[in-house]
């Protein structure tokens, strides 16, 4: 099993370089470095400063030495470079303000997907070629079919505009509700208020995000069950004389249960991509937007973070999975 | 299986009737003849000038003159729409052919060759799948909206096309992946089959082998994918253009007419309702294809 661990994590590492490369690269071709927003405001700022602060910065190197460093600083000072736009280290835009927001938007989204996948595609398995089967199919199309940032607006419109005051149209919070001070007094009225405050904005990004994987997941589970229920064994426990509930949940959901856990970790890819679009649609401050933002505004540092950290979830998310894998189902083993 | 022998025209005969009796895929492909016609015809269906600013008629809602309402600055947005639909068409169709093509001729010599060739070409394919697209795909985009970068001045040589070149060659890029492995899958099983075993002791070159006689038989897989891949094309060109990284204007997609409404979302919700409307209808008119074909041409792989 270790031995596996560490074959994986040898194996991303080609993943890994060459997104860094291609990023690095294709962010070396964009005109405009951080010097030339340096000489835009000052008058005094000739063309020999100008080459003084480049060899300085050793920006007039060629690609693959500022590469290397950035690599080097990366890995052994953790330094990921400063954002040109809010003045302070990129890794801080990154880890302390964006990515717990995207992490907090893309759990909500997974659970949702899960919570309605699972049931939806137990009942439309067992209720196959029924009416509720049919409905829950064509939703399943709508789902994979609909473009994220689409559904986004419409449950704004539907959801915030039309009935006001239940569901914000964006953002993280309120900005006058804030995580309370503790005090013997108010604590948990407060907290409930500020709880209740952050799931009101949650709810309708996490659903839209959650579109694609719900409606992908029902499916996927709906043919799991259909094949689990005409195995021999769940046939065995019916004849018996099992209940068609304890069939149903004991023997057969159980089995379908576990190629579900692998999608979770293939849909990382998509819900990093779902994500930078609603999080734009809904002005949420994550990592998705981040990119966006960093990328109009020239703020490479910030982007070549936010982007190689995503390559790094959705590497690790796909080594957990397979490890998860082989901890729930007995026959894989990767010894 | 493209012979014309009875047995295969009763077999195709079979398939058609197959994929009619799927109703939402026969009707989805009416809707797509529809989308495509009136794309093709918009220059003779279009009420008005689609590029053509009115500063009388801002923000119409929907009426009997503008159907689908007027934009910012005046403009028809059903003109609009039907322009648009050339291009997200366009794109789609097209980045979805390039795309296959490209996933079957990798993923047919993986499986064919077997040993390094496959080993290489599948851990590329693994590297692309892990990739995070559209970040990346905002990246390059950034770089095409400049000019003077390498990539922009390699595609300005294309003329008014560049746009909508630019656009396909990107998506085509991270797109061909799950194809190459349906595929590779596919051949390694096709391989050991007799007919290619036969083709191979009558002397037959790889390459005949491998075109005249794999892909022939994996073409339920390849046509499924392609129809498929349309939606998938059109969806990512909508949230390219969307975030402002795709279609550039003069030239107008859906998505950068989303684009564009989600400023005035809240006073004109029209703007946004009936491009996303559009690719909404196109991309599940495209997935029923896809779900048509495939029970047509593969009733094995029925879920």
């Amino acid at each position: 099993m270790f031995k596996y661990i560490v074959t994986r994590l040898l194996q991303a590492i080609p993943t890994l370089i060459a997104v860094s490369v291609l990023v690095f690269i294709l962010i070396n071709w964009t005109p405009g470095d951080p010097i030339d927003q340096l000489g835009l405001n000052n008058p005094n700022f000739t063309q020999e400063d100008y080459q003084r602060l480049r060899e300085a910065y050793g920006l007039d190197k060629p690609w693959l030495e500022r590469y290397s460093r950035w690599v080097w600083g990366v890995l052994t000072r953790f330094d990921l470079g400063f954002s040109r736009r809010y003045g302070i280290p990129a890794a801080t835009v990154i880890f302390q303000q964006r990515l717990p927001n995207t992490l907090l938007l893309s759990g909500a989204a997974l659970f949702i997907a899960l919570a309605v996948a699972i049931p939806v595609g137990v009942l439309s398995a067992t209720r196959q070629y029924s009416f509720f089967d049919y409905l829950f199919t064509f939703i399943n199309f709508a789902g994979i079919s609909v473009p994220v940032f689409w559904l986004g607006m419409l449950l704004i419109y539907l959801f915030s505009v039309q009935i006001p005051g239940i569901f914000p149209a964006g953002g993280l919070s309120s900005p006058e509700i804030t995580y309370p001070a503790w005090s013997e007094a108010g604590f948990w009225s407060d907290w409930w208020r500020w709880l209740f405050d952050r799931l009101r904005y949650l709810i309708l990004p996490a659903i839209t995000l959650a579109s694609i994987q719900m409606a992908a997941w029902t499916r996927f589970m709906r043919s799991s069950m259909l094949e689990v229920m005409n195995l021999d064994y769940v046939r065995t426990a019916r004849a018996k004389g099992l209940s068609e509930q304890r069939v149903t949940y004991k023997h057969s959901l159980r089995n379908a249960l576990l190629p579900i856990v692998t999608l979770v970790g293939l849909a990382i890819p998509q819900v990093v991509n779902g994500a930078v679009l609603t999080e734009t649609v809904f002005a949420w401050p994550g990592m998705g937007r981040a990119i966006v933002e960093a990328i109009l505004n020239k703020d490479f540092p910030v982007a070549m973070a936010a982007i190689l950290l995503s390559a790094v979830l959705i590497v690790v998310f796909n080594i957990i999975t397979d490890l998860i894998y082989a901890l729930v189902d007995p026959r894989i083993s990767y010894s | 299986m493209i012979s014309t022998t009875a047995a295969s025209t009763a077999q195709q005969r079979r398939g058609l009737k197959r994929f009619l009796r799927h109703r939402l895929a026969s009707l989805s492909i009416v809707v797509i003849v529809l989308l495509v016609l009136s794309a093709i015809f918009a220059a003779q269906l279009v009420p008005f000038d689609y590029r053509q600013p009115n500063l009388l008629e801002l923000f119409l809602p929907p009426s009997i003159t503008h159907w689908f309402g007027s934009d910012d600055l005046g403009r028809d947005v059903l003109s609009r729409v039907l322009y648009g639909g050339r291009v997200s068409l366009l794109v789609g169709i097209l980045a979805a052919l390039v795309s296959t093509t490209v996933g079957t001729a990798l993923g047919v010599i993986s499986g064919y060759f077997g040993g390094w060739v496959d080993n290489l070409i599948m851990r590329f394919t693994d590297i692309m799948l892990s990739v995070p697209t559209l970040p990346i795909l905002i990246v390059v985009g950034a770089l095409l909206k400049e000019s003077g970068t390498p990539l922009a001045e390699f595609f300005a040589r294309f003329g008014a096309a560049k746009n909508i070149l630019a656009i396909i060659s990107i998506i085509v890029l991270f797109s061909w992946m799950s194809t190459a492995r349906l595929i590779r899958a596919e051949i390694l099983s096709l391989k050991e089959r007799d007919f290619a075993q036969a083709a191979l002791a009558l002397g037959a070159r790889a390459p005949r082998i491998m075109f005249s006689h794999l892909v022939p038989n994996a073409l339920a897989i390849i046509i499924v994918q392609a129809t498929l891949g349309v939606g998938r094309a059109i969806l990512i060109e909508s949230g390219l253009s969307f975030l402002g990284f795709g279609i550039q204007s003069p030239d107008v997609s859906w998505g950068t007419m989303l684009s564009r409404a989600q400023q005035y979302f809240l006073i004109a919700p029209w703007l946004a309702f009936f491009p996303g409307l559009m690719i909404f209808l196109t991309v599940l008119s495209f997935n029923y294809i896809g779900d048509g074909l495939r029970d047509a041409l593969d009733p094995r792989s029925r879920a």
